[in-house]
């Protein structure tokens, strides 16, 4: 008689059919059977196995209550003992993605095996690349079928050799960019020249290690009159109100925040702090928060007519822990808001 | 973009960048007479606001006078 196969499935209240953004503070919910794709999921495990919980979430709820969702999670684990824990897929979802990653994390932690799968350029990938063994999927879920398939397969391969999986790109999951030598037929002086010879012949060659390469944007046009442009200011520093009210991260922060400067002179020392943990904010905030952003200097400049106008929020994100494709992301977000606002340049004032 | 580093973001790509201070004091200088930190702070700020308006094509590094001649 084949033993049955227990699995959890984190999926977020989007897949859960819930909703969308709008009910992205749907709190932790556990329901005792397959939901969404877990359907199909769990019939291509095949008989054996068994999907014993789905637990859903909504995606900011999960980030503003990480510590506290990956607790109950843990609870549910230890109660569910299941053989397996299945997150995702979240394609090109950034904050499903790092749900989908930090539950995978909290398994592991408690000795369950879990995989997930999600798009490469994924926070999720990007920032836990070396604890999740996720699978590579598409940005959208038209492949998801097909990825499920691929889940399982990495599934079964992670339950039966975890110790000695393989690297990621032979056996069909996002390479985790850990680097475990081995004894190859060929030594290094022959593997290089054989290299060489392929890149001077214009034959294909594979190499050893991979370089990043985090893309080229083309210089915006010049303003051609700044007397007449709005202008918007951002700081990487975290600069909130004091006593940090909407509970900015001080590290791998997500979310972009706007604070009202429209009637403001300048930012006081007492009415203001810089969260970033990457740096010692002791003078920003002791002395002078404006040294983070200038905001007296901007306002002189207004009223000296060099700018035209200033758009009346003060963007503020924080800077560290911070993956490029998540600073893309964020850009892009800050992009389409400012753009809403008639924003035609901006300065990002970057400790 | 205002950077205490304008190494890193000249590398990464970023075709306006202007020098700051430290990445203590990005715009300003805490040890300077008020008179001079609002003058140096004046100067970075409208340094960035100037380079908004100059054709790049290559990543460029901006510097106020005031900054240069602050720096040890």
């Amino acid at each position: 008689m084949r033993k049955q196969l227990r699995i959890v499935h984190y999926i977020n209240q989007f897949f859960a059919g819930i909703g969308g953004e709008e009910h992205n503070d749907t709190p932790l919910t556990v329901v005792d059977k397959p939901v969404g794709p877990g359907r199909l999921l769990e019939s291509l495990f095949g008989e054996q196995a068994q999907i014993v919980a789905t637990i859903y979430c909504g995606d900011d709820y999960f980030v503003s209550n990480e510590k506290e969702v990956i607790s109950e999670i843990q609870a549910i684990l230890y109660d569910q003992r299941p053989d397996l824990v299945v997150t995702g897929p979240a394609f090109d979802a950034g904050r499903y993605g790092i749900s989908c990653a930090l539950v995978c994390k909290a398994a592991q932690d408690v000795g369950i095996p879990a995989v997930t799968g999600m798009h490469e350029d994924n926070p999720g990938i990007t920032t836990y690349r070396h604890e999740i063994i996720s699978v590579p999927t598409g940005e959208t879920p038209i492949g998801m079928a097909s990825e499920l398939k691929d889940i399982v397969a990495l599934a079964h391969k992670l339950l039966e050799e975890s110790s000695s999986l393989g690297p990621g790109d032979q056996v069909g999951f996002a390479p985790t960019g850990i680097r475990t030598p081995y004894l190859r037929e060929n030594h290094a002086a022959e593997r290089s020249v054989n290299m060489l010879l392929a890149r001077l012949k214009s034959e294909p060659f594979s190499s050893e290690i991979s370089n990043l390469s985090y893309g080229s944007v083309v210089a915006p046009e010049p303003i051609k009159d700044l007397s007449s442009t709005k202008v918007a200011f951002i700081t990487t520093a975290g600069v909130v109100p004091k006593g940090n009210p909407d509970q900015l991260s001080t590290n791998v922060n997500r979310r972009v925040m706007e604070y009202d400067i429209s009637n403001l002179e300048q930012l006081n020392v007492d009415e203001w702090e810089s969260l970033h943990s990457g740096f010692k904010g002791f003078i920003y905030n002791t002395v002078n928060p404006n040294y983070a952003l200038p905001l007296p200097a901007f306002k002189e400049a207004e009223r000296q007519g060099l700018i035209g106008s200033i758009y009346p929020q003060m963007l503020s994100v924080v800077g560290g822990g911070c993956p490029v494709t998540e600073a893309k992301r964020l850009g892009s977000e800050i992009s389409a808001r400012l753009q809403k606002g008639g924003v035609q340049a901006a300065i990002v004032a970057s400790t | 973009m205002i950077s205490a580093l304008p190494a890193i973001p000249l590398s990464l790509g970023a075709h306006r960048v202007v020098r700051g201070l430290r990445v203590e004091h990005l715009c300003g200088d805490p040890n300077l007479s008020p008179d001079r930190d609002w003058e140096l702070m004046y100067g970075i700020a409208t340094t960035a606001l100037e380079a908004l308006e100059v054709a790049v094509g290559d990543p460029q590094l901006f510097q106020s006078d005031l900054v240069m001649s602050e720096e040890a």
